[in-house]
């Protein structure tokens, strides 16, 4: 569904011109989940914004569906959660919802109401089925970091975007609450079958997490190795235990030295 | 049953003694600080009132309390106070409005073009380390004596301050966080409006704060300058007269004033920390 063909990116700054990308091709199907790791300052951030419309490639192209990206196709998701802290977590989860109404001008006023109230609805459905509802009321800073972490993906799955960028989301929180959090938003992302594309340093959470790993070289960024990670047990957790996986982390572990 | 199981009672269910009891430290604590607080208004305006009454100050230059109320009282029996008191209150008002309003919207515009920003720049600068007071003539050539100086006088103390402050908090958001918002497809009105106002409400109530200070020293000033009337007038008529009751009575009512403005202010911010849940 998302397919990137000869992907180059020049930043230009007052200190120079950075070539981030050169040369990048990759494809995604739907429903896939894939990591991308490379050295920090390799490029990484910049394909996500560049997957998610934000920023356009100098050369080649990145369709979704065979159309152009837009932001609309995509939710974004940061190392820190950016929920905001005057919102309770009701109102933070529709805030995508509120930024996106004007999508529905086009329908009469009635109508706008009904798909609105119907989107509101849905997010709400997403907070129940992830066990979230019974805090709706509640401030973020009445949240623990994993929580915030999981209001943020359901934040951006209530915009039912077409494919979910993660980037570096789960590095700020503390060991532990990384691996249930990684577990959960695994769980959720395979149940809601999203396609994803999610960005970490971490070779062990992405080998845990993914159905593809792509491995990159520093800057400029270039693909160096793509691996089909073929684990079988369903949660991050338990593919941590398989046999397996040590062999992909001594393989991508060599790649990135 | 002793008096800690009393108190316990009284308080929520499944609060400890101990912790009632802490409760009580931090409340017997404020009380002792407030009567100490009034103790020394009371103490010093006693020894002030004594010192005139055995003669040990001269109360043609000090005045006195006793004075002072009698001054009020006279104000109030020919109907003067509430003329002057309106008249300063409605400048500083006025003042204080246009200030801050006019000051948020253009600092929302500088925020808005990077451009208009960068080109005011240096006359932002300039104009917030000029003393105001040095315009005083020219506003008063320009405008007239009268009270349009004295709220321009105003507005110029408060205005640039105000500028400052508003950008400030405005560019200082997050970047990630208006990442976020455009990653959602939302527009440069939507940033603003859901996330660099909302953002920057407790610097705006900051800035009420300055402002509700600030502004009565434009007012003053302006009236010093020009005015036929208000309570900064009645203090300068007062010292040229060498009436020190009724420059004092002034002053305090001055202070009284002020001090309900920012407990109004205090009030506000309560509110909004309350609905934000921040304590
Ligand atoms: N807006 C920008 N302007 C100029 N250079 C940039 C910009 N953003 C990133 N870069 C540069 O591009 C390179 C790749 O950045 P990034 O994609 O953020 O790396 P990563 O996420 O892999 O750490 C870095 O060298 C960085 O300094
Ligand atoms: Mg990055």
């Amino acid at each position: 569904m998302l397919k990137l063909e000869n992907v180059a990116l020049n930043y230009y700054s007052k200190n120079g011109e950075t070539l981030a990308l050169e040369n990048i091709s990759f494809e995604v199907q739907q429903g896939e989940l894939i990591s991308i790791v490379g050295p920090s300052g390799c490029g990484k951030t910049t394909i996500l914004s560049l997957i998610s419309g934000l920023i356009k490639p100098s050369k080649g192209s990145i369709k979704i569906n065979n159309k152009d990206v837009s932001p609309n196709n995509s939710g974004y998701m940061f190392q820190k959660d950016h929920l905001f802290d005057w919102r309770t977590i009701e109102k933070n989860v529709y805030l995508g919802i509120e930024i996106q109404q004007q999508k529905y001008k086009k329908y009469e006023k009635e109508e706008q109401k009904r798909r609105i109230t119907e989107d509101k609805n849905h997010a709400i459905e997403l907070l129940k089925k992830y066990g979230l509802y019974e805090f709706k009321d509640k401030y973020p800073n009445q949240l623990s970091g994993g929580m915030r972490q999981r209001v943020a993906l359901i934040r951006t799955l209530a915009l039912k975007p077409e494919i979910l960028l993660l980037d570096e989301a789960f590095s700020a929180l503390d060991f532990q609450t990384r691996l249930n959090v990684c577990n959960d938003v695994h769980n959720i992302l395979k149940s809601e079958n999203k396609t994803a594309i999610m960005v970490t340093h971490d070779i062990s959470e992405a080998i845990s997490m993914s159905d593809r790993v792509i491995v990159l070289t520093s800057r400029p960024a270039k693909v160096k190795a793509i691996h089909n990670i073929e684990l079988t047990s369903k949660t991050p957790l338990s593919r941590r235990e398989e046999a397996q996986f040590n062999e992909y982390f001594n393989q991508i572990w060599e790649e990135l030295t | 049953m002793n008096n800690d199981q009393i108190k316990n009672i009284n308080n929520k269910p499944n609060q400890s003694i101990e912790y009632a009891k802490y409760l009580k430290k931090i409340r017997v604590n404020k009380v002792v600080i407030l009567s100490i607080q009034i103790g020394i208004l009371i103490s010093l305006l006693t020894i002030w009132e004594v010192a005139a009454i055995i003669g040990a100050i001269d109360t043609f230059i000090m005045s006195s309390p006793s004075r002072i109320i009698t001054q009020v009282g006279i104000l109030i029996s020919n109907g003067t106070l509430f003329y002057h008191i309106g008249i300063t209150l409605s400048e500083a008002i006025i003042g204080f409005l246009i200030a801050t309003i006019a000051g948020t919207l253009i600092a929302i515009i500088l925020w808005w073009n990077e451009t208009i920003r960068k080109i005011l720049d240096p006359y932002i600068v300039v104009l917030n380390s000029l003393p105001k007071i040095a315009l005083g003539p020219i506003l008063i050539i320009w405008i007239g004596a009268g009270t349009g100086a004295i709220i321009a006088m105003d507005i110029l103390i408060m205005i640039v301050i105000t500028i400052l402050s508003m950008l400030s908090a405005f560019t200082s958001c997050d970047e990630n966080k208006i990442l976020l918002l455009r990653s959602m497809g939302a527009n440069k009105l939507q940033i603003l409006i859901k996330l660099i106002l909302p953002n920057s409400l407790m610097e705006f109530i900051s800035v009420l704060k300055i402002n509700v200070g600030l502004t009565w020293v434009g007012t003053i000033m302006g009236e010093y300058l020009v005015s036929r009337a208000g309570l900064g007038y009645l203090i300068v008529y007062g010292g040229q007269v060498f009436k020190l009751d009724l420059v004092m009575a002034s002053t305090i009512i001055l202070c009284v004033l002020a001090a309900l403005m920012y407990f109004g202010v205090v009030i506000i911010e309560k509110i909004v920390k309350k609905q934000r849940n921040l304590h």
